[in-house]
Formats: structure tokens, sequence, C-alpha cells
């Protein structure tokens, strides 16, 4: 029996621009989880840890990071390491990631296959790769298997490692290195290694072709992803037998909260939270505020939130939500500081002028004429701020700061 | 608020206790003269109410009488909507402050101290500067309700934040919420930390400081992306290089087997050419040798006859010698007897000459010797002849040289002396002077210098002259003669010049007078024939010779010839004896005797040449022959060795020489033929494709060599710019990028918010302000048309409540700056009476005019007591003044107690 760990896309190296100063933090986790994918080799006794492509995000990552890749990649010896050049970063040239001296001065048993090539894994057992050299195409990389294949004996068992998307109709770009759905076939294969998607993919071609996906999750949505697959070969013409493995060092999490129904948003996120809590510090969570909420409320939603959220390992809150008063707030506030309720209906009206709906705008009250365009334009132009620079987000953050600071002046 | 009464002790030129009061609720006086306290009492109300008692200030200690260390004491009963209030307050040395309240029918004490001083800045909503005496603008509503004497006629601003603003939100009926204030003022912080004025990011704040973030990292950035978009160029070259190389070497391949190609048949070709140019060469030899050797048998047998015929020319030449020889001694021997001849013909011809030349010479004596009687003969004859001519020719020579011509001339010139004498004698004065006895006579004449005559006795000498003659006469005197006449004068000068000039032509002519000339001529012309005729006579005698002397001269020459030849000839006596006729018939017959002998001398010299000819030419002949036998052993003796040097080349023989010769250049011409046949054709192209192959080869090699250059250049910029990361850089300086944008857009965000915040805010109370604009303006108008009796005019206001001006619109408003002073106290006196009003409306007011109308005529002044008048019914007025008779009848007057 013949048995490999197959795994793609770690894109080691992604920005995560939307994580801001946890970025690093998530950068770093991949490095963490290759190296346990290559002990977890180790440990299953795999012949071979197949990478199909798209090891690091891009040729141009840094010295270091490429160093500290090889130096896990070279860490366990009994474990061979095939590295498939793919679209993040394909073998293009002196300026390619694959030419720096850490990849050139790499010990044997760690291979990149810098052209289509065949390696004989074992008597009998033959790893053929077809490696990409550009960012975009339209070829099928897997054509390059069937020649490379044609040219071995028969009664081998036959792997084929590429890269690029499997031709499902309205889930490929034709420019994107689309792979037959019949490719192994095609090409004899007993297994073709397959990377591009971030998601497990394992039953195309009578499940000879298989995308493991990413090995560590890198977006919210992508639940299929965090796997490698254990695959073993009994012989020739016979299935594989394919296993996925979990290795991802982080989970993601998204949730929701609406102040439409607080108290059961309340509930169920608390109760989320809670049953993640043992496992935060490997969790990456989203919580999305949703919904109209009052100054006071949404405040304490938020509060409430950032002590539930601090102990995980990167999280982020976003407040999707709208401030607005209830009747008895506003009524509240018409009596104690009619200045600015009239100033909220004011900043009401801003918001209309912004999105274009005057009709049906909030009126000052009070007698108080409102605010016209022409004021609020006029208004605006001292500051230097342009009517549609006042997003619903900037509007909320302005009733915000009206009722933040008249609470820090009151007091 | 309203006052009640006013007490004080030790305060300026209070030194004992003054109470000044109960002041009415309406209008109230006070009236005193200048000096009498008036503006004192009330200031000092003012520090009472709005100091801190322990205020050591200037303001307080100028409250002291003047040269005392006395504590002012100050005590004010006052009313608020809070209630009625009384103050104590002693400053200085024991400061004290006491609030009290009317309770109860009685004054309770409510606070002491800094809590009396502070519960009274609240009720009477006043402030207090952080150190120091307080200032009007710290009083409240008092600061702006009284008007202080002496003080700018200008209505205090209302634009600032704290009371001004609070008036104003009072005038606006908008309630003074201090948390909107501090709301506003927070916010207003909050912006200007981050904005200017001008809604850019203020420098050192976050939004400035995030968008110099920003834009530090976005240089960054685009370097990196710059770097990128080199590496993405470099990259395309180093493909585009990589292939070309790989074009190239391939070419380069193909090229280099081209080459080798065609070095190989240009090499083989060379050989070949060389080969054939050497067997070319090895032809020519060949060819040189037959053509030698042929030509050396050719000449050994042409030598060979030659040498035969050489021979038999010597044979001859021996025998031809032998004859010549003997030719040669035949003529020898005639010529020696022939010149043996010769001595005795020449003497027999030169014998016969000297006979004839002595025949001559004797002949020639006699002949110059007839010659020299002859010239003898013809000097004698011509000797007398000339001495007769010249004779004639000397008298010829004594008489005048007169001519027939020259004689004419003078009698034309003594014709017309004469004629002229006539007429001056016709004319003129003619004096004639006979003295009896010898006398002198000066004349003068015309002005000319006078003449002396002498007068002989008895003669008569006639004067004559044209015009007048002055004579002085010795020992009588002066006689002076005129005459009238002109033509007179003229005549005797035309005689005068005529005379004049025959006398010089007599002169010339050498004659006295025309009468000699003619004698003179005649005698010449005598002389003259004769001369002439001796000089024909003497002519033949002379002959040839010029004159007498040249004869004699050529007869003495004649004769010393002759006597030469007669001693050169020496003749005997025999000879002298013979004559003429024999002498020449001599010399006849040996001048006939002559040639002939000469002639035969000749022809035996002739003779004796041609035989000296002859043996000259039989001796050439000799020579010749010997000559010629010379050369001809001589040709025999080259063509021997000739024929020996042909035949020393050859020891084999001719023949075998060039048989071998003959075979030689067959078998050179045999093998040129072969390796012309060996040549590939177009074999002289072959090297030219050969260089063009290998500079084509070269080119390429070259060009390679570039491209090579070129990618590996690019390689090692790959290697290079691929080995910075610049993925991570740029994901690095985005990651930072983002969080300066987040920075930069919360910063912004808080900024905009802020400001529009505050803006909003800002805005709505100025438009409660405004909304009240119109009511008060329409107040004031009243107020002003009350005053000024007119009613055309409008108040207008801005929007913080200062008055704009005054006029039928507010576009034609006249400013309030360029009003009169005395319109100006009246409107301000309105506007504070306005705004009294409005804030009496939540509280009683009082307001406090402190000699404010001094600018202000009787007639506006009786119209400012009636709106004062009404405006008591509202309002506590208390009025200040000097002039007790402007107020008089109005209100309560108040008297110091």
């Amino acid at each position: 029996m013949f048995r490999l760990i197959h795994s793609a896309d770690w894109q080691l190296g992604a920005r995560f621009a939307q994580f801001g100063a946890a970025a690093p933090r998530l950068r770093a986790v991949r490095l963490e989880t290759l190296r346990r994918t290559v002990e977890l080799a180790r440990t299953r006794e795999a012949d071979a840890l197949l990478i199909a492509g798209d090891l690091f995000e891009d040729n141009q990552v840094d010295d270091a990071l490429v160093a500290a890749t090889v130096a896990v990649l070279a860490a366990e010896p009994a474990v061979r390491v095939y590295v498939l050049p793919g679209n993040h970063d394909p073998f293009t040239g002196p300026d390619c990631v694959w030419q720096r001296a850490a990849w050139l001065k790499a010990p044997p048993h760690v291979h990149v296959f810098r052209a289509a090539g065949t390696v004989e894994l074992a008597p009998g057992v033959h790893l053929l790769a077809s490696p990409l050299h550009q960012k975009q195409s339209t070829t099928d990389p897997s054509l390059k298997l069937a020649e490379l294949a044609a040219a071995l004996p028969a009664g081998t068992i036959r792997i084929g490692m590429t890269h690029g998307s499997p031709a499902i109709e309205a889930r490929h770009k034709p420019d994107d290195f689309p792979i037959a759905l019949h490719a192994a076939t095609r090409a004899g294969l007993d297994y073709l290694a397959l990377g591009h998607w971030h998601n497990w993919l394992a039953d195309t071609d009578g499940g000879k072709m298989v995308m493991p996906g990413t090995p560590e999750p890198d977006n919210f949505g992508n639940d299929a992803s965090g796997r490698v697959a254990l695959v073993e070969f009994d012989g020739p013409g016979r299935p594989a037998r394919v296993q996925p493995l979990p290795v991802a060092t982080l989970a993601w999490r998204s949730f929701d909260f609406d102040f439409l129904a607080a108290d059961a948003a309340r509930a169920t996120l608390g109760a989320a939270l809670a049953e993640l809590a043992p496992a935060a510090a490997r969790t990456v969570v989203r919580v999305t505020l949703a919904g109209t909420a009052s100054p006071a409320a949404a405040a304490e939603v938020r509060a409430w939130l950032e002590a539930k959220l601090a102990d995980f390992a990167v999280h982020q809150l976003r407040d999707e939500t709208r401030v607005a008063l209830s009747a008895v707030e506003l009524a509240d506030l018409q009596a104690r500081h009619p200045i600015l309720a009239q100033v909220l209906a004011d900043v009401d009206r801003l918001e209309a002028f912004a999105n274009g709906t005057v009709a049906g705008a909030a009126e000052p009250g009070a007698g108080a004429a409102p605010l016209t365009l022409a004021e609020a334009q006029a208004l605006l132009a001292p500051a230097k701020v342009e009517l549609a620079a006042l997003t619903p987000p900037v509007l909320a953050q302005l009733r915000r700061t009206l009722f933040r600071t008249l609470q820090e002046v009151a007091k | 608020m309203i006052l009640h009464a006013i007490e004080l002790a030790y305060v300026g030129r209070f030194r004992t206790p003054v109470r000044l009061g109960p002041f009415a609720p309406g209008l109230n006086v006070i009236s005193a003269p200048n000096e009498a306290g008036k503006s004192t009492l009330l200031r000092a109300a003012a520090r009472g109410l709005f100091d801190r008692h322990t205020t050591k200030s200037d303001e307080i200690k100028a409250l002291q009488p003047a040269g005392t260390d006395l504590a002012p004491f100050v005590a004010v009963e006052f009313e608020t909507a809070a209630g009625r209030f009384r103050i104590e307050k002693t400053f200085l040395q024991t400061p004290r402050s006491l609030l009290k309240e009317w309770q109860g029918g009685a004054w309770q004490p409510v606070a002491e101290a800094d809590h009396a001083d502070k519960r009274l800045q609240q009720l009477l909503q006043s402030g207090l500067p952080g150190k120091g005496a307080t200032k009007p603008e710290h009083w409240g509503l008092l600061g702006f309700l009284w008007a202080r004497q002496g003080e700018p006629a200008e209505w205090p601003g209302l634009e600032g934040a704290g009371l001004g603003e609070k008036i104003r939100a009072r005038l606006a009926r908008v309630e003074l919420d201090p948390v909107i204030a501090r709301l506003q003022a927070q916010l207003a912080a909050t912006a200007d930390a981050l904005l200017t004025g001008g809604g850019k990011p203020k420098v050192g704040g976050a939004w400035a400081t995030a968008e110099a973030d920003l834009a530090a990292l976005e240089t960054d950035l685009a370097a990196v992306r710059r770097t990128q978009a080199d590496l993405d160029e470099i990259h395309r070259r180093y493909r585009q290089a990589d292939a070309d190389v790989g074009r190239l070497e391939q070419e380069h391949a193909e090229r280099l087997a081209a080459a080798g190609t065609a070095r190989e048949q240009a090499a083989a070709a060379e050989r070949l050419r060389h080969d054939l140019e050497t067997h070319r060469r090895a032809l020519g030899p060949a060819q040189e040798r037959l053509g030698a050797v042929t030509a050396d048998a050719d000449a050994a047998a042409q030598r060979g006859a030659a040498l035969a015929a050489a021979r038999a020319a010597l044979r001859q030449a021996e025998t031809d010698t032998q004859t010549a020889a003997q030719a040669q001694a035949a003529a020898r021997t005639r010529l020696e007897t022939a010149q043996a001849a010769r001595p005795g013909r020449e003497a027999e011809v030169a014998a016969l000459r000297a006979k004839h030349r002595r025949a001559q010479a004797l002949l020639r004596g006699r002949r110059l010797a007839e010659e020299a009687g002859a010239l003898d003969r013809r000097v004698a004859q011509a000797t007398a002849l000339a001495a007769e001519t010249a004779e004639l020719a000397a008298k010829l020579a004594a008489l005048p040289a007169l001519t027939p011509a020259k004689l004419r001339q003078l009698e034309e010139r003594a014709d017309a002396v004469r004629t002229l004498r006539a007429q001056t004698e016709a004319l003129g004065l003619t004096v004639e002077l006979t003295p009896e006895r010898a006398a002198a006579v000066e004349i003068g004449e015309g002005g000319a210098a006078p003449r002396r005559e002498e007068l002989p006795a008895g003669e008569t000498r006639r004067l004559q002259s044209p015009q007048a003659l002055d004579l002085r006469l010795a020992g009588w005197g002066r006689v002076t003669v005129r005459s009238g006449a002109r033509d007179a004068q003229t005549a005797a000068a035309d005689l005068a010049r005529a005379e004049t000039a025959l006398a010089e032509a007599l002169a010339a002519a050498e004659v006295p007078d025309v009468a000699a000339g003619r004698e003179a001529l005649a005698a010449r012309q005598e002389l003259a024939h004769r001369l002439k005729t001796k000089e024909a006579a003497l002519a033949p005698h002379l002959g040839e010779f010029a004159d007498a002397a040249a004869l004699q001269a050529a007869a003495a020459g004649a004769a010393r010839r002759a006597e030469a030849q007669a001693a050169a000839v020496a003749a005997t006596a025999e000879e002298q004896a013979l004559g003429s006729a024999e002498w020449e018939a001599a010399e006849a017959a040996a001048a006939a005797a002559l040639p002939g002998a000469e002639q035969a001398l000749q022809e035996f010299g002739r003779q004796l040449d041609a035989l000296a000819a002859a043996e000259r030419a039989a001796g050439e002949r000799v020579g010749a022959a010997q000559l010629a036998l010379e050369r001809g052993r001589a040709a025999v003796r080259t063509l021997e060795a000739q024929i020996a040097d042909l035949a020393a080349r050859y020891p084999a023989g001719l023949d075998a020489a060039k048989q071998a010769a003959q075979l030689a250049f067959a078998q050179a011409e045999a093998r040129v033929a072969a390796t012309t046949l060996a040549l590939p054709p177009e074999f002289e192209k072959l090297p030219e494709r050969n260089k063009r192959a290998a500079a084509a080869l070269q080119q390429i090699a070259d060009t390679l060599t570039a491209r090579r250059s070129e990618r590996d250049e690019a390689k090692g910029k790959l290697e290079s710019l691929g080995g910075q990361g610049l993925y991570s850089r740029e994901t690095e300086l985005t990651d930072r990028l983002n969080e300066a944008a987040l920075r930069r857009d919360a910063a912004r965000t808080q900024a905009w918010c802020a400001r529009l915040a505050h803006d909003l805010i800002d805005r709505r109370k100025q438009a409660a302000t405004k909304a009240v604009l119109t009511p008060l303006e329409e107040r004031l108008t009243a107020a002003l048309a009350e005053l000024s009796g007119e009613t055309g005019r409008r108040v207008f206001l801005d929007e913080q409540l200062q008055i704009a001006g005054v006029g039928p619109t507010r576009e034609s408003a006249h400013a309030f700056e360029l009003l009169s002073q005395g319109a100006k106290e009246q409107l301000l006196l309105c506007l504070r009476l306005a705004v009294a009003q409005e804030l009496a409306a939540d509280e009683p007011q009082v307001l406090i005019l402190d000699d404010v109308l001094v600018n202000t005529d009787p007639v506006r002044q009786e119209r400012i007591l009636d709106v004062l008048g009404a405006a008591a019914a509202r309002l506590q007025i208390v009025i200040l003044t000097c002039h007790d008779d402007r107020y008089r009848g109005t209100g309560t007057v108040l008297k110091f107690a």
C-alpha cells in the first residue's frame, strides 16, 4: 500500500487586509498548520506529502517566510515533500519564489516541480506533475499529465498533480486553468491531486480528482476548508481511499445580532460564544450588529460583546445598526434639550439628502423649519464635507457622537 | 434683579454710612451735582454684588476714602425671581460677606463668606474672573443693562459665549441649556483638535497624523509597486531575451555548421589552387629549360657555321694584307722620287717672282716722283690765287654789313622822321634862340628833367616843343613857353619815337646816316663780285682739296712717298738709266712668265700630293687588311670559345639534354591539366563564401552574446528583485495602510461628526435667535419713532443682535457707526429698554442709566421721559443725573441719606 497526504492552497503570506492588526497573526497561523501537517504526515507514515499549488500567496513573498517554509518542509526527512507551483506562485523564471536560495539549497526529500515531469515515488508508483508557469491560462494543465502518463509502463500506480479549476459549469472561469472533469480518467491516472479552490471537493471523475481546499481557513464561509486528504493506494487500477484530515489551527465563525429581537439575539449569541469559549484562542469570530437601536442600547450591546469577544484569537465587531430614539426618548429629549432634538431631525434630513429620500424625513418639531438642501450644503461647505460623504455609518457616528458627548457633558 | 436699597460706609467720599433707597419699582432719579458721588455709590454697589469679598485688587482699594486704610463696607438690598436678598460685604482689612434673605418680615442670613459670594453669583447669574476684581462682562445681565457714564456709546457684543450668549438666548426665548452649551463646547473642542476652521486636517491632530502616515505609506507602497512593475518589465524582457537566446543558439549552431562546411570547402579548394599554382610555376621552368636547351642547340649550330665562315675570311684577309703591303711600298717609292724633285722647281719660280717684284718697285718709284712734281706745280698756282682772294675778303669784311633790304628799311625810317618832324614843326612850339654871346640854356620840356644845352653866340638854336618849353637862360632868367595844341604834343611824341628807331637802325647798320649806308652798300657789292671771280679761278687748282693748305700738305706727302720708294728700291745706276718704257716692258715680261711657272709648280705639287695620298691609301689598305685579319682571328677565337662553352653546359650532349627537357615539360603540362580538372566549379568564390559564413557566424555569435548578456542581466535583476519579497513588503505596507486608513477614516468621521454636530446646534441656536429678530426690531423701531417723532425709519438688527442700521429698508439703512452721537445713545437706550423689557418677562430687571443722554436735545429729552415712563411700568429704571431739571417731576427722586 502506498500512502500520501495531499494538500494545496496554503497561501502562505496572504494579506487578510480586512483584519488590520490581526493580519500578522492570521498569517503566522498558516505556517504553524503546515508544521503540524508535516508532523501528521510523519505520524501517519505517509510516503509523500503533496502540495498541489499555491504554497505561497505570491511569488514575491519575503525570504524569511520562504526560508521558514522550507525549514518546516525539510524538518522531517522521512517525509518526502513534492511541491507544485500554482497560479499564485507559478514558476515564472529567476524571480519566482522557487528560485530563492532556500529552495535551491533544500534537501533532496523536498522536491519542487519546476517543469512538468514524473517522479517514481516508489517502485510501481509514479507521480506526474504539471506545474503552472503563469497566473492565468485557458489551457487545461492536466493535458500535460496525459502526455507524461503515455510514457509510463503499464501496471503502475499513476498519481497526477496539477493546479486549476475543475470545469464545473458556472463555477469556473475560462481563463482560470480549467481542468476537464474527466482529466484523471483521460490521463489514465489513479488519482489526480488538485489545488486551487479553498473548499473540499472530492467527487469529480469518480472520486479520482480531489481538491482538498485550503488547510487553514482564510475567510468566513469556507466551511469545507481546514483539511488535507489522506490518500491510500492498494494497487494500480484500484480506487484510492481518500480521507479528509482536519488540520486547521483556527476555526472561523460568524454571527449576527439583530436589535429587532435584541433579547433573543443576546441569548443565542451568548450561548454560541459560551460554547466557543474553550476554543476561543483558536477561533476567529465576527459579529455583525444589525437593526435599529437607541444609542444607549447599542452602546450597551457593544460593551457586552467587547467583553465576550476579548478572548478570541481574532474578532471583528461590525456595527451596521441604525441609531434611533424611541418615542419616549425622543419626547424626553425634546423636553430637556429641544435644540438637540431639532439637530437630530436635521441629521435625519442630512441622511435623507444623502440618500435622495427627502420625502418622509423627520420634522424638527416645535414649529422649527426643517433643514433645506441649500442650508445643508451651506452647513457642509465650511467643513469641506461632501453630501455624498455622509454615508449611513458616518451619520450613525454623528448621532452616536451627539449622544455620547451629551452623556459625557451631562455627568 | 431690581434694587431696593444701597448702603455704604468708608467708600470714597462717604466716610460715614450712607443709605440710598428705597428704590421704587419704576422710575428712580438720583440727582446730584457732579462729584457728589452718584456713580461711586453705584460702582460700590456693583462691587458688593459681584466681587469676592476677599478681593484686594486695585479696583477695591479705589473704594477706600482717599488717604485712609478704612475697610469699605457695601450693602445692597435686591430682588430676583428667587426672592428678596441683602448682601453685606466688607473688603480689604476685615473681609466679610453675608447674604441675607427677607423671610417672614425680617432679614435672615442664608450664607456667609465664600458661600455667600457663590450663592450671590448663582442668584445674579454672574461670573468671576480667575483672580482680581470683576469687570462688567462678569456682572450678568446688569453688565448689559447698566449704561455707564463715560463708556463708549456702543452696544456690548453678544457674539461670544457666556453671558452675551445667555442674553441672546433669553432674547430669543431659547432656553439657556448649559448642557447643550457644554455639549457644543466639547464638540467644538473635538472638532478643533482635528480640523482647521477651513475644514482641513489640523496639523498634529489625529486626522492629519493619519493622513501623513497614509501619504508616507502610499509613497512607500507606490515605490514597492513601481519596483513590482519594474520586476514585471524585467521579467518580460527576460522571457523575450530567453526566447531570443534559444532561437539564436539554434541559428548559431546552424551557422556554425555551415561555416565549418564552407571553411572546409574553401580550404580544399585552396589546397588545389595552391597545387595548381605550384604546377603552373613548375611548368614555366620546364618550358624555359626546354627553350634554353633548344636555343643552345640552335646557337651551337649557328656558331659552327659562323666559325667556318670566319676561318675562310681569315685566310682571305691574310692574302689581302700581303697585297696591300706590296702596293704601299711601290707608292712610297714614287713619292720619294717626286719629293726629291720639288726644291728645284720651287727655286725656279721664286727667281721669276723676285724679278717681277723688282720691276714693279722700280716702276712705282718712277710714278711717285712724277706725281709729286705735278702737285708742286698746283701748289704754286693755288697759293697766289688764294692770297688775292683773302685780300678781297678782308676788304669786304671791313665794310658795314648792309644789305639792300636793310638799306631800304633805313630809308623808310628816315622818311618817317622827316615826315613827323615836318608835322611837329607845323603843330608845336618853335623857339629860336640866337644869343649874342655864348650861353647855356636849361631846357625843361613836358615835365622831363631839364637838359642843358650850350648856345654858341649868334647861332640860332631852334627849340621845338609840342606844348611847353621851360628855359632857364643863364644871366637872364626863366622863360616858359606854352602851347595849348594837343596834336602837336602827339606829333612830337611820334617824332621822338621815329627818331629813336632811326637812330637804333643806323647804329645797327654801323652807318651815321642813310647816305653813308647807300655808299657802303655799293662798295660791298663791288668787292663781293671780285672775290667771287678769284675764287672761281682758284678752284681748279685746288681740285679735290679744300684749300691751298690742304693741297700743299698733299704735295708734301707725295714727295715723301717718292723719296721713300726710291730709297727702298735703291735702283742701280743701270736701272736708273733705263726708261720707263723699258721698265714697263721688263715688268710686263716678268708678269707674263710668272703665271706659267707658278702653274707648273702647282701641278707638280698636286702630283706630289697625289703620290702622297696614294702612299697613304696603300698604308690604310694595309692597316685595314691587318685589322680585318685581326678581327677574323678574334671572331674565330670567340666562336670557338662559345662553341666550347655550349658544349661544356651539356656534359651528356645537347641532344640528350634537349630530349630530357622535352620530357619534363610534357610531364608538367600533364600535372597542371589534372589539377585544373580537380578544382570544384566556382572554386574562386569559395573563399568569399567562407568569409561570409564566418562573418554571419560572428554576427550571430555577437548577437547571441549580447542577448545572453541581457538575459543574464535580467536574470540577475530578477533574482535580486525576486528575493526582496515585494509581495510581503506590499502586504506589510497594505496592513499599515489599512490601519492608517482606518485611523484616518475614524478621525475624519469624528472630526466631521463633531463639526457637523456643533454647527447643527449652532445653526439651530442662530435660527431661534433669528426668529425673534423681527419682533425685537419692531419694538426698537417703535421706540425710536416715539423718540424721534419720525415713523418712516426702521431699526434693523443682525443675527448677533447688534444694531445693523437705521433706514427705510435693510439694504438702504444707515450703518450704526455712521449715526450721530445723540442718535447712537438714544438707539442704545431703546435697545437696552427693549432687551430689559424682554428679560423682565421672566424676572424683574433694573435698567441703570448713568448720565447717558448727554447729547440729547430738550425735545428728545421729553420724549425719552415719555418712553421711560411707559417702560417703568414693567422695569425698574435708575437714572443718575446732574441735571435735575431734566427729570423734574419724573419718577421717584432719591437722595443720599
